[in-house]
């Protein structure tokens, strides 16, 4: 997997979450070329999160609205309906405004999915790996109403059930550093996948060290998300 | 042209051979056995079958009598004896001490005969019902209980033909009959992981994965329907049933994985078993009491299996860590009969299937070709069912522990996480 690829998966996901903040009322994106298949299989994997962020805003408001209907997003499925009263008080709240503040928005939104990555068997946090967690904190904090999911992956080696477990204390781990620098501990959920969703399908240590690792969702509060002052 | 071929046989064997030369091997021309027999195991011949479907019914009574690994069955290749009165001294010439006879009745039963060669006289004589369409997967059930019976009157134990295994396959639960008949997803479920037979064999759990994690699922295999056992935060994995049926035990967690046990029938709570302090505790499988429960855990910083009761307390390690690279166990099943345990170990960069004795701990190695895994076992105690990619990709085996014999079981690619079934037709009364 060439690093090329991360890019392309990353580009995608991000892409797939502004199609979430679409659902939510933000219908500003422009259109966007045809996916190729691996950005068709990135976008599948982030569908998921597109459709839990929607559900999530539907269920946190009692007079459910049809969505508007996205008009760009050749790789993501129709949304689940939002509502129009959540998208605007969301936007007219803390929502980036202007130019800057969307291209600062972005660039928060990127540092907030960059994945981390763990050594063989272990769920420690390593040095360098602590500095990608500390570009996300202050995102974090300054985005009280952005919730996020940390998902966490294994390699190949090892009995799969063990390897669903220590995704999980992975994505706990990560979770734990976070929730000891002020992070509310409601807004961070875990989720382990183990080995069963690989980034990529080698059989060598440059694949592994690759697949070791921990992927970030925002599941809720997307569209309102800028950048640290 | 049957009795033709056999002419010349039976010529030789029951009129020219004088007495003394029958008695050696090399007169045996139509004996074939089985080029792992011990030369313990009784020969068996398997008549041809007379009525509907006749071949096919030969063909699954003698491929069971064979998989089971008990007796030898004597290939019919100097042809078939003429019908009629029973010759046996002609069935002892090639090695039979028991003679199978079926026959289907008009009124659509299975009936079988079971002959004592050396004695010369019928021991057993059964008829089977055959339910469903025939050739149906429920009809060739009911062919494979008529041969773990038959293997019963002979060898005093029980076969298990009439069992499947779950697997999974690409996040989808599989079924597959013993012998490798009738290969399918199980209709109706989501992402599966882990299947888990219900000593019942009607019920199974899995892990089911979804966008937002883990959970635990029963499954009624019989009416279709499912129900998801009450979760604990963060993941939930590993699910297993206990003998009794009546305890549910999967590990789950957040920050930490930890055991835990919750009642089949009902919605109280899941229990925590285990105090992992942040390790990973996972892979259940329980002792035959219903008691005690064998698991993976990782607490002293790698993986080990580790025996608790089932109330948490008298937890024991079990596979001593002795010094090595990457000491890495797990994925224990412990035996129906109490006595042994299987699990994987890391070697050679691989994994192979190992038991242990709860006795005196000793271990055995009992795979070595490929990297071999997540053993199960049969209702025999005998037989196991693991992963291997020996044949180049991952595909579940049948290994006999006692001979080593060994045959892959699917034929699909990517299968994993394979379950024995208890023995799903029960035994004539």
């Amino acid at each position: 997997m060439s690093a090329s690829m991360t890019q392309t998966y990353r580009t995608v996901s991000t892409r797939a979450i502004l199609v979430a903040s679409l659902a939510l009322g933000a219908c500003r994106a422009k259109p966007t070329p045809g996916p190729t298949p691996q950005q068709q299989a990135a976008a599948r994997a982030a569908q998921d999160s597109a459709a839990a962020a929607a559900a999530s805003a539907k269920r946190a408001v009692e007079t459910p609205a049809p969505a508007p209907q996205p008009t760009s997003a050749p790789a993501a499925p129709a949304p689940a309906p939002a509502t129009r009263a959540t998208a605007t008080s969301a936007v007219a709240g803390t929502g980036p405004v202007t130019a800057d503040e969307r291209r600062a928005a972005e660039a928060a939104r990127t540092a907030l999915l960059e994945r981390i990555y763990f050594a063989y068997d272990a769920d420690e946090i390593s040095a360098d790996q602590r500095a990608v967690l500390d570009a996300k904190l202050p995102i974090l904090l300054a985005n009280p109403r952005v919730r996020i999911r940390i998902t966490g992956h294994t390699d190949e080696r090892g009995a799969d059930e063990y390897n669903l477990a220590l995704g999980q204390r992975r994505a706990a781990g990560v979770k734990r550093y976070f929730t000891a620098r002020g992070v509310g501990e409601d807004r961070i959920e875990t989720v382990s996948f183990g080995r069963e969703r690989p980034l990529t399908a080698g059989h060598d240590e440059d694949s592994w060290a690759k697949n070791r690792r921990g992927e970030f969702e925002i599941v809720a509060g997307s569209e309102t998300l800028r950048a640290p002052r | 042209m049957t009795l033709r071929r056999l002419l010349p046989v039976v010529l030789a064997a029951a009129i020219v051979l004088p007495a003394t030369v029958r008695a050696q091997d090399t007169t045996r021309s139509v004996r074939i056995g089985l080029t792992y027999a011990s030369g313990t195991r009784p020969g068996v011949f398997v008549s041809p079958v007379s009525g509907t479907h006749a071949d096919t019914i030969r063909a699954i009574l003698s491929r069971d009598l064979d998989y089971g690994d008990r007796v030898s069955v004597i290939a019919p290749d100097g042809g078939d004896p003429p019908a009629g009165v029973i010759n046996y001294g002609l069935f002892g010439q090639i090695g039979a001490a028991a003679l199978v006879q079926a026959s289907m009745t008009p009124a659509g039963l299975l009936h079988v005969v079971l002959h004592d060669v050396s004695a010369a006289r019928v021991i057993n004589v059964a008829d089977f019902p055959m339910p469903g369409p025939a050739l149906g997967p429920e009809w060739r059930m009911a062919v494979h209980a008529a041969s773990d019976e038959v293997e019963y009157w002979i060898t005093g134990q029980r076969g298990l033909s009439a069992t499947r295994i779950l697997f999974v396959r690409n996040q989808k639960m599989w079924s597959v009959d013993y012998d490798g008949a009738n290969a399918a997803v199980v209709p109706g479920l989501g992402a599966a992981l882990s299947p888990a037979w219900h000593p019942s064999g009607r019920y199974v759990a899995y892990c089911e994965m979804a966008a937002d994690g883990t959970h635990i699922v029963i499954r009624d295999l019989v009416a279709g329907t499912s129900r998801q056992v009450a979760r604990v935060g963060g993941t939930n994995i590993s699910p297993v049933f206990s003998p009794d049926g009546k305890t549910l035990v999967f590990a789950g967690g957040e920050d930490g994985i930890d055991l835990f046990s919750a009642p089949v029938v009902g919605n109280d709570p899941p229990i925590r078993v285990t105090v992992g302090r942040g390790s990973q505790n996972m892979s259940p499988t329980f002792s035959p009491d219903s008691r005690r429960v064998a698991f993976t855990s990782n607490r002293l910083g790698h993986a080990e299996v580790y025996i608790t009761d089932v109330d948490g307390t008298n937890v024991d390690l079990l596979t001593t860590t002795v010094t090595e690279r990457n000491p890495y166990r797990s994925n224990p099943d412990w035996s129906h009969d109490g006595r042994r345990i299987a699990y994987q170990a890391q070697a050679d960069g691989g994994f192979q299937v190992m038991t242990i004795s709860l006795r005196d701990r000793l271990t055995s190695q009992l795979t070595s070709d490929g990297s071999n895994e997540d053993p199960s076992w049969g209702p025999d105690d005998r037989h196991m069912v693991f992963t291997s990619n020996r044949s180049g990709e991952n595909q579940i085996w049948v290994l006999d522990t006692e001979t080593f014999r060994s045959r892959q079981l699917t034929r699909v690619g990517s299968a994993r996480m394979s379950s024995w079934s208890p023995r799903l037709v029960s035994p004539k009364q």
